[in-house]
C-alpha cells in the first residue's frame, strides 16, 4: 500500500510539470505585446523594449519557461500580476477561501441529493419515483449552469426578492443561489451514476442471500447494495469536484463572488497573463491532488482493492470479502 | 425480423441491430426528431425566421412575446425568435465541428496508442497530463491563447475534450483487436491495413459514437459558456451563449432575453443526452435480449 502511495504521489510531479508546460506554452503564443498593453498610451518602442527586458520577455521561450518553473518549484512563486503588481500567489490565496467554500457547498449539496435520489431510483426501478427522478436529473445535466443561475436570479432576486443576487459578506442566504447553480448539474451526474451502479449490484446473488436470510430491507440496501456500489460513485464525485472548481469560474462571475474564477476571467480580459497562468495551474494542481485523495479513499472503502496492493490474498474475514467470488459470476 | 432484411442484417449486423433497438426506444426517437427539426431550422434559417436577425427597430424594443414576435424583441428591437433561430446555426455548427475535431484527433491518437505498444505509454501519459487541467479551464486557456472568434472557439472546445475520446478509442480497439474474428481475418490473408480499416475500426467505433453524441451537447454547452464569459463568440453575432450574455445585462428589466436562448440550449442538449443514452443502450451487446 505504501509503495503504491509513493508511486502515485511521485507520478503527480510529471503530470503537474506537464500541465504547467502546456499552460505556459499556450499563454506564450497568446497574441498581443504584453509590455505595450502594460504601458498603455505612454508606450514607445524604447519603453516597450526596456519593460520587455525588465520582465524577461525578450528571452527565448525555454529560458522563460525554465525561470517560471524554477520560481514555482523553489519559492512557490507564480510571478507578479501585471495589473495589481502583487504576487500572483497572494492574489490567488486571498481568493481561495471563497472558491473553496463555493465548491465544497456545491459538492456536499450535489452528493446528498444525487446519492439519495440515485438509491431511491434504483430501488424503485421503473416505478413513478424512478421515472421522475431520472427525468429531472437529465434536465439538471442538460441545463447550462450559467442559465440556471440567471433563472434563479430572475425568480428569487428580481421576482420574489427573497435572496440577494450577489454574494454579500456575512450573509449566508446569499450563498444559496450560487450553491444550487453550481451543484445542480453535478447532482444529476452523481444521481445517474449512483442509480446505474446500484442497479449493477442489486441483482447479485449475495443481495438475494442477505434478503433471504431475513435481513432488514434498509440494511440490505445500505450494507450489501450501496456499499458495493460505492466505488464508481466515489470516482464520479472526485472527478466532478475537479469540474466544479472549473464551473466555479462561471458561478463566481454571475454572482460576483471574489474567487479564483473571477480573478481568471478578469485577468483574461485585462491580458494579465501571469494571473491567468497562475489561476489555471493552481486549479489544475488542486484537481490532481483531489484525484489522488480519491484513489487513496478507494482502499479504505473497498477492502478488495487494499488487499491487491498488499500483494497478499486476504482471507475472507468479513461480509464483504465473501462477495468477491460472486462478483465474477455476474452475468445474468 | 422480416425476411427481406436478412441480407442487410448479415452485411451490417451490429448497426442494423442497433437501429432496430433504437427504434423501439420512444424517447430516443422523439429526441432524434427534435434534433432533426432543429438542424432543419438551422439549415433553412432564412425561411424559418420571420425577420432579419440584424434588423433593428428602435420603436419596438423590449416587446414582450406576442403574435408578431413570438419570443419578443431585444434592447435594439431585434426579433429574439429570429436571433435564436440564426443562433442555432452557429451553436450547432460549433458543437458538431468541435466534436469532430475531438473525435478525429483523439480517436486517431487512441487508435495509434492501441496498435503500437511502444507509443502507447507516451500518448496516454500525455493524455493524463492534458486531463489534469479541467476541460473548461483548458478551453479558457486555449481561447485566451488563440483569441476569440468562431474558429478558435471550435478548436478550443474540441481540443479540450479530446483526451476522453483517445481513452475510449484506445480501450475499444484493444478489446476488439484480440477477438477471434480479427485473428480469422488475418489468418485468411487479409493485409493488416485491411484488417484495421475493415474489421477493427468499424467494430471499435460504437463507444466513440455514443460518446460523440453526448459530446456534441457538452460542446454546445462549453461554447455557450465561453461566449457567455465573453471569451468565445462576441455580440452582435447571435450565438446562444452570447445572446444570454447580452440578456444578462437587462435581467432586471426584461426577462425574455434571458429565457429563450437558454431554453434553446437546454432543448438541444437534453435531446442529445437522451439520444446518446438510447444509442448506448442500443449498441451495448450486454443488454441484448
Amino acid at each position: 500500500m505504501l509503495k503504491y502511495l509513493c508511486k502515485r504521489i511521485l507520478w503527480m510531479i510529471p503530470i503537474l510539470l506537464g500541465a504547467i508546460v502546456i499552460v505556459f506554452s499556450l499563454i506564450y503564443i497568446a497574441p498581443g505585446n504584453t509590455s505595450a498593453i502594460l504601458l498603455g498610451d505612454s508606450a514607445t518602442p524604447e519603453t516597450i523594449a526596456a519593460l520587455d527586458a525588465e520582465l524577461g520577455l525578450d528571452q527565448p521561450f525555454l529560458v522563460q519557461l525554465g525561470r517560471y518553473l524554477k520560481n514555482l518549484v523553489l519559492h512557490f512563486d507564480l510571478g507578479m500580476s501585471y495589473r495589481t503588481r502583487r504576487p500572483v500567489m497572494t492574489e490567488i490565496l486571498t481568493r481561495l477561501p471563497n472558491t473553496l467554500k463555493l465548491s465544497l457547498l456545491a459538492i456536499v449539496l450535489a452528493t446528498l441529493i444525487g446519492v439519495v435520489t440515485g438509491i431511491i431510483s434504483a430501488v424503485k426501478q421503473y416505478k413513478m419515483a424512478d421515472t421522475v427522478a431520472t427525468g429531472v436529473a437529465l434536465i439538471g445535466v442538460s441545463m447550462p449552469p450559467f442559465w440556471l443561475g440567471l433563472l434563479l436570479i430572475l425568480a428569487f432576486a428580481v421576482g420574489l426578492g427573497w435572496l440577494p443576487s450577489t454574494v454579500v459578506k456575512g450573509n449566508w442566504k446569499s450563498w444559496i443561489m450560487p450553491t444550487i447553480t453550481l451543484g445542480t448539474a453535478v447532482a444529476g451526474i452523481i444521481m445517474r451514476m449512483t442509480r446505474s451502479s446500484m442497479l449493477d449490484v442489486i441483482r447479485q446473488d449475495y443481495v438475494r442471500t442477505a434478503r433471504s436470510k431475513g435481513q432488514i430491507e434498509f440494511k440490505v440496501i445500505m450494507r450489501h447494495e450501496f456499499r458495493n456500489a460505492l466505488i464508481p460513485i466515489i470516482t464520479v464525485i472526485g472527478v466532478q469536484f475537479g469540474s466544479l472548481m472549473a464551473g466555479a469560474v462561471l458561478c463566481e462571475n454571475i454572482f460576483a463572488i471574489n474567487g479564483i474564477g473571477k480573478l481568471l476571467v478578469d485577468s483574461i480580459n485585462k491580458k494579465d497573463y501571469p494571473c491567468v497562468m497562475g489561476a489555471v495551474i493552481f486549479i489544475a494542481a488542486i484537481c490532481t491532488v483531489i484525484n489522488l485523495l480519491v484513489d487513496i479513499l478507494y482502499s479504505f472503502i473497498d477492502p478488495r482493492i487494499k488487499s491487491t496492493y498488499k500483494g497478499v490474498k486476504k482471507k475472507a474475514d468479513d461480509d464483504e470479502s465473501e462477495d468477491e467470488d460472486e462478483e465474477d459470476a455476474d452475468e445474468e | 425480423m422480416p425476411m427481406k432484411n436478412n441480407t442487410k442484417e448479415k452485411k451490417n449486423g451490429l448497426w442494423a441491430e442497433a437501429w432496430r433497438r433504437l427504434r423501439k426506444n420512444r424517447m430516443a426517437m422523439i429526441a432524434l426528431v427534435v434534433l432533426i427539426l432543429m438542424v432543419l431550422c438551422a439549415v433553412f434559417a432564412p425561411l424559418v425566421a420571420p425577420y432579419d436577425y440584424t434588423a433593428q427597430d428602435l420603436e419596438n424594443k423590449f416587446v414582450y412575446p406576442c403574435l408578431a414576435h413570438p419570443f419578443g424583441t431585444d434592447n435594439l428591437g431585434r426579433d429574439i425568435f429570429s436571433r435564436v433561430i440564426y443562433g442555432s446555426r452557429i451553436s450547432l455548427q460549433v458543437g458538431l465541428i468541435a466534436v469532430s475535431i475531438a473525435v478525429v484527433v483523439g480517436g486517431t491518437l487512441g487508435a495509434i496508442a492501441a496498435f503500437y505498444p511502444k507509443l502507447d505509454n507516451i500518448i496516454m501519459r500525455f493524455m493524463d497530463i492534458f486531463m489534469a487541467i479541467p476541460s473548461l479551464l483548458m478551453a479558457i486557456a486555449i481561447t485566451s491563447a488563440l483569441g476569440s472568434g468562431t474558429r478558435n472557439l471550435m478548436i478550443a472546445v474540441g481540443l479540450s475534450s479530446m483526451p476522453q475520446y483517445a481513452r475510449i478509442m484506445r480501450a475499444s480497439v484493444l478489446t476488439v483487436k484480440d477477438q477471434e474474428f480479427i485473428e480469422a481475418a488475418s489468418s485468411i490473408g487479409a493485409s493488416s491495413f485491411r484488417t484495421i480499416v475493415l474489421h477493427i475500426l468499424p467494430n471499435a467505433f460504437a463507444p466513440l459514437l455514443v460518446q460523440a453524441t453526448l459530446g456534441v451537447g457538452n460542446a454546445i454547452m462549453s461554447a455557450a459558456t465561453l461566449s457567455f464569459l465573453g471569451l468565445g463568440i462576441q455580440p452582435p453575432t447571435p450565438e446562444w451563449g452570447s445572446l444570454l450574455s447580452t440578456g444578462r445585462n437587462f435581467i432586471r428589466q426584461f426577462w425574455p432575453m434571458t429565457i429563450f436562448p437558454g431554453l434553446a440550449i437546454m432543448l438541444v442538449v437534453y435531446a442529445l443526452n437522451i439520444l446518446g443514452d438510447g444509442l448506448r443502450d442500443a449498441l451495448d451487446p450486454r443488454l441484448k435480449n
